[in-house]
């Protein structure tokens, strides 16, 4: 046993030189991710390289960074309490800001003459430097009444072109702060809302005053950082639960102006829009996400927090500014160094093609992103711009090519629509005649036939047809639609329709029902055949089919209902054509049909769906001769009797592996020892 | 049988021919003044290019090829807009009059006629009362009822512009087109179930009858045959022809996005926007067509001989 430790580090020798190599393979010190078509996380390209690592600025607890357009770097030394101007070109310190005034400055942000504006949370002021150092003025806690009697605590601060202060601070649920010039307070910009949970709403309902305030206070989940773009549009970071609204680009009503849910983690801390209206947001955990200006995420890169000193990985994360090169700055307040990025060949023509579409170069942007596809083929980022701008370009079908691929269902759905209008236009005369074509065709085949009747053999054969007694039998089904009563009682008193018949509409409509589910048109398609679970769905449409007869069958037989349980499922058989006819109808039409038409669909489907309940229900009442009310009593019975015996088989089950497991341990033991 | 039906026509007078032709005249003069006349001439008129100032100019077919091929916005939102107002607010106005025209049959004389009044009137009050009630209570602001409502219960944080947003002007207007349908079909099933020979019922129920709905399947619809077909022209008509609804809630024409706008909005668009007479004739006779399918199917559906 002594020899263990031994062995345990021979081992990890080996294993660490094994190693070793396939660390230096590449640069970059983190795997940069993408979105696939199915929206989950895939490795892609290095967007970005660790570049320099700045420890020699004796930082203390660096909060903020800010880059101007001179690729000044602005450093809010939060515990030096000072403003450290870096050059990031030749490496020099240009100038140190320090001012009795400013306590902890905890927010940056440099306007375009240069005018420094520092949120200082300690002071509780917002200091205004000028570009030389020099204190132009402070802004302290807003006057107005509107204000309240609020705390001002800064913390973040942001300026528009304006002159506009939108400040976060701290203890403040209300939203941005948004100052004037002179520093008037002008009210609240852009709020996050409290989201309440239903029990919340419960509480709200039925506590008392006092019970109310014993509760914990309810916070809207607070913005966590907020900036300003060079075309003064306000954007903000929030942290929190709420994922998808984490990322926001404010309109002037302070509402977000993304469309799509923003990817991204719940712990957001800071980010940055470079020129090109290109969107870097960080998490405190070291991750860096780059958005696109509409919010389409583009990749993220960066590795959770360590404590390890690895080039391009933090132990917290604080700020991040991006320089006119592209090049990336992170702070890290933890172990307060500066860190810089490095953007690669790839990223780098990605920002091109996405600056080349936003200013409508349509070909240049598709030449860019099909670069793109030669260094990474399944780029669901390249194959939908490519997509977009082919849309714009009127070049649908190869549009439809790569949205498709993209899984980008809107743009398929959009150049679709302009295939089928182009084809429209081509064809649609030829349809109109073809479709009079026929309307006189038969009334004249009918009038000759009135005549001389020459399709009398025909017809027959047809009449033969449908007499054979399964052919008539399912075809009994489309009586139901129109004289569901009558067509009960024929069922039920065993005049019409037969096992037979009920069965093949029943099969069908499974067949129908899987084929629904995998062979809709591309844009109804939403979930990828390959991952459909076969399984469940099978299993699901019959036991739970079976199990309604039965179970109606049981809660009838005791509450005085006549209907036998062969009677009840040739019953639920022939009520399922209406929704036989949907499934195939939705199935069919999803082809050809776009996201515009969707509500055809939808109708389609409902009306279906209804159709087939309303036949049910009238079935449970023709079949146990019961008046409205108590086949609905039965109906909602069945249900409940039906959960009882899923939940009864599912325990039975459960135990059932449990006992077999523990004869299985119980014959393993029996073996060991016997053995032994 | 035809030719004793001849003959017996060829035996009678100039004098009772001419009689005949004087009984006919005045329905005769009105038909064609208001009904025949009209329609012959917007089908003239969309043949042609007529911009009101010059006279018409003869176009042939152009207007239709240009519907049906060219007007995007008309493929794009128009029509399924159209289909999908007329979809639901047609047989949904349509089951709903029956529905409450079957309830209020239930009920005492005196209470009957005041709730038929209250529902027969939204169908007559027209625009204004829409702007009066509808206008405010969506309205964009917190002031709006319901606006204020779900900012009370914390379920929005600002305002939804209900009547200028393309997501809500639709149902919104579908919901003030069913508040608005009991009428004049809507009245006329009243009549139709009131007038049901009760002894039917009792006779039935004599038969095996058990519940109310069989007597409405049985008894109640298959004796109101021409009312349930009246209404459910009347309903059509209406489903085409109350596109105003949705320019009036917002406003504006177009709606936003053409979010609301139907076929009667495009009508109007080109008349008496664009002053392009020619194109809107062509159009309202692209839905004359699609209500007298609709009517079609409507008539094969009710007047189904068992």
């Amino acid at each position: 046993m002594k020899k263990l430790p031994v062995l345990v580090v021979l081992i990890l020798c080996v294993v660490l030189f094994m190693e070793a190599p396939v660390c230096f393979a590449s640069p970059a010190t983190s795997y940069t991710y993408s979105m696939d078509a199915k929206d989950r996380y895939i490795r892609t390209q290095d967007a970005y390289l660790p570049d320099r690592t700045i420890t020699d600025l004796e930082l203390d607890k660096p909060e903020d960074i800010f880059i101007d357009d001179r690729d000044y770097l602005y450093i809010a030394d939060t515990g030096n309490k000072r403003i450290l101007v870096y050059n990031t070109v030749n490496g020099r310190i240009v100038k140190e800001i320090k001012h009795e005034k400013m306590i902890s400055p905890t927010g940056i942000y440099v306007t375009k003459n240069y005018e420094i504006y520092v949120a200082d949370v300690s002071s509780s002021q917002i200091l205004r430097f000028a570009e030389n150092g020099e204190l132009i003025e402070t802004f302290g806690r807003p006057t107005a009444p509107a204000y309240g009697t609020n705390d001002f605590n800064p913390m973040k601060v942001a300026v528009d072109e304006a002159g506009n202060m939108y400040v976060l601070a701290e203890g403040i649920y209300d939203g941005i702060i948004q100052l004037a010039y002179s520093g008037e307070f002008l009210g609240y910009f852009a709020s996050n809302r409290v989201e309440l949970t239903f029990v919340q709403r419960l509480q709200d309902l039925f506590f008392t005053e006092a019970q109310k305030k014993q509760l914990l206070g309810r916070t809207p989940i607070t913005f966590s950082n907020l900036t300003v773009d060079r075309n003064g549009i306000l954007y903000s970071t929030t942290n929190g639960d709420d994922v998808e609204q984490a990322v926001k680009k404010h309109n002037t009503a302070g509402q977000s102006m993304f469309q799509d849910p923003v990817i991204a983690t719940d712990d957001l801390i800071d980010l940055f829009v470079d020129a090109n209206g290109i969107i870097y947001a960080v998490s405190k955990a070291g991750l860096i996400f780059v958005y696109s200006t509409e919010g389409e995420f583009i990749y993220s890169f960066g590795a959770f927090n360590s404590l390890q000193d690895v080039s391009g990985i933090f132990s917290s994360l604080s700020s991040v500014a991006v320089d006119s090169k592209g090049n990336v700055w992170t702070a890290d307040n933890e172990k307060s160094f500066i860190q810089s990025f490095v953007p690669t060949e790839y990223s780098q023509l990605v920002y091109r093609a996405l600056r080349e579409y936003n200013t409508g170069n349509y070909k240049e942007s598709i030449a860019l992103w099909r670069n793109i596809l030669k260094l990474n083929q399944m780029s669901v980022l390249a194959h939908n711009n490519i997509g977009k701008n082919l849309l714009f370009e009127q070049e649908y079908e190869q549009a439809m090519y790569h949205t498709e691929i993209a899984g980008n269902r809107y743009y398929y759905s959009q150049s679709f629509w302009e295939i089928r209008n182009i084809w429209l236009q081509k064809n649609l005369a030829y349809i109109l005649l073809i479709g009079v074509g026929i309307y006189l065709l038969s009334k004249l085949i009918g009038l000759i036939n009135r005549a001389t009747g020459f399709l009398a053999a025909p017809v027959s054969l047809v009449k033969r047809v449908y007499n054979i007694a399964p052919v008539r039998d399912t075809l009994y089904m489309f009586r139901f639609f129109s004289h569901p009563l009558d067509s009960f009682y024929e069922v039920k008193k065993g005049n019409r329709g037969s096992y037979v018949g009920a069965t093949i509409v029943y099969l069908s409509t499974f067949v129908a029902f899987m084929a629904s589910l995998v062979g809709k048109g591309f844009i109804y398609q939403k979930v990828a055949i390959e991952d459909i679970d076969y399984q469940a769905n099978v299993i699901g449409f019959f036991s739970l089919t079976l199990l309604f007869v039965l179970c109606n069958y049981l809660v009838s037989s005791i509450n005085d209902g006549e209907g036998k349980l062969g009677q009840l499922y040739k019953m639920l058989c022939y009520s399922m054509g209406p929704l036989l006819l949907s499934l195939i109808l939705t199935t069919i039409l999803s082809h050809f049909l776009t996201l515009n038409e969707v509500f055809f669909l939808q109708m389609i489907t409902i009306t279906g769906i209804v159709w087939t309940g309303l036949l049910i229900l009238l079935g449970v009442q023709e079949n146990h001769n019961y008046d409205t009310r108590v086949a609905i009593k039965s109906i909602l019975m069945t249900v409940l009797f039906m959960l009882i015996i899923i939940v009864v088989l599912l325990i039975i089950i459960i135990m059932a592996e449990q006992l077999y497991q523990f004869f299985e341990s119980i014959v393993k033991e029996a073996i060991r020892n016997v053995t032994r | 049988m035809r030719a004793k039906l001849r003959a017996k026509y060829q035996q009678k007078s100039l004098g009772d021919a001419l009689s005949l032709f004087g009984l006919l005249l005045p329905y005769g003069i009105v038909f064609m003044l208001f009904v025949a006349i009209p329609i012959a001439v917007s089908i003239a008129l969309s043949l042609t290019y007529f911009n009101v100032i010059e006279p018409p100019r003869y176009m042939g077919l152009f207007n239709y090829i240009t519907l049906l091929t060219q007007d995007e916005v008309f493929s794009r939102y128009i029509l399924p807009n159209t289909v999908k107002y007329a979809i639901i607010v047609g047989p949904g106005g349509y089951i709903l009059s029956f529905l409450t025209a079957w309830m209020l049959a239930q009920i005492q004389k005196l209470p009957r006629t005041i709730m038929a009044l209250a529902l027969y009137t939204p169908s007559m009050v027209g625009p204004v009362f829409i702007t009066v009630v509808w206008r405010t209570l969506f309205s964009g602001d917190e002031a709006g009822y319901i606006n204020a409502l779900l900012l009370r219960l914390e379920l929005i944080d600002k305002p939804i512009q209900f009547l200028l947003s393309s997501d809500y002007i639709m149902g919104i207007m579908i919901l003030v087109s069913l508040w608005s349908s009991m009428g004049i079909g809507f009245l006329a099933m009243l009549a139709g179930i009131l007038n049901v020979n009760e002894e039917l019922y009792e006779a039935a129920y004599m038969d095996g009858l058990r519940n109310r709905f069989q007597e409405i399947i049985y008894i109640t619809i298959p004796s109101m045959k021409p009312q349930m077909l009246f209404g459910a022209v009347m309903a059509i008509v209406n489903a085409f022809n109350t596109g105003w609804i949705g320019v009036t809630l917002c406003g504006a024409n177009p709606t936003p996005g053409y979010a609301a706008n139907v076929i009667i909005n495009h009508i109007e668009d080109y008349g008496f926007t664009r002053y392009e007479m020619g194109y809107a004739a062509a159009i309202s006779v692209a839905l004359l067509f699609l209500v007298t399918c609709f009517s079609k199917i409507a008539h094969k559906l009710f007047t189904e001989k068992d």
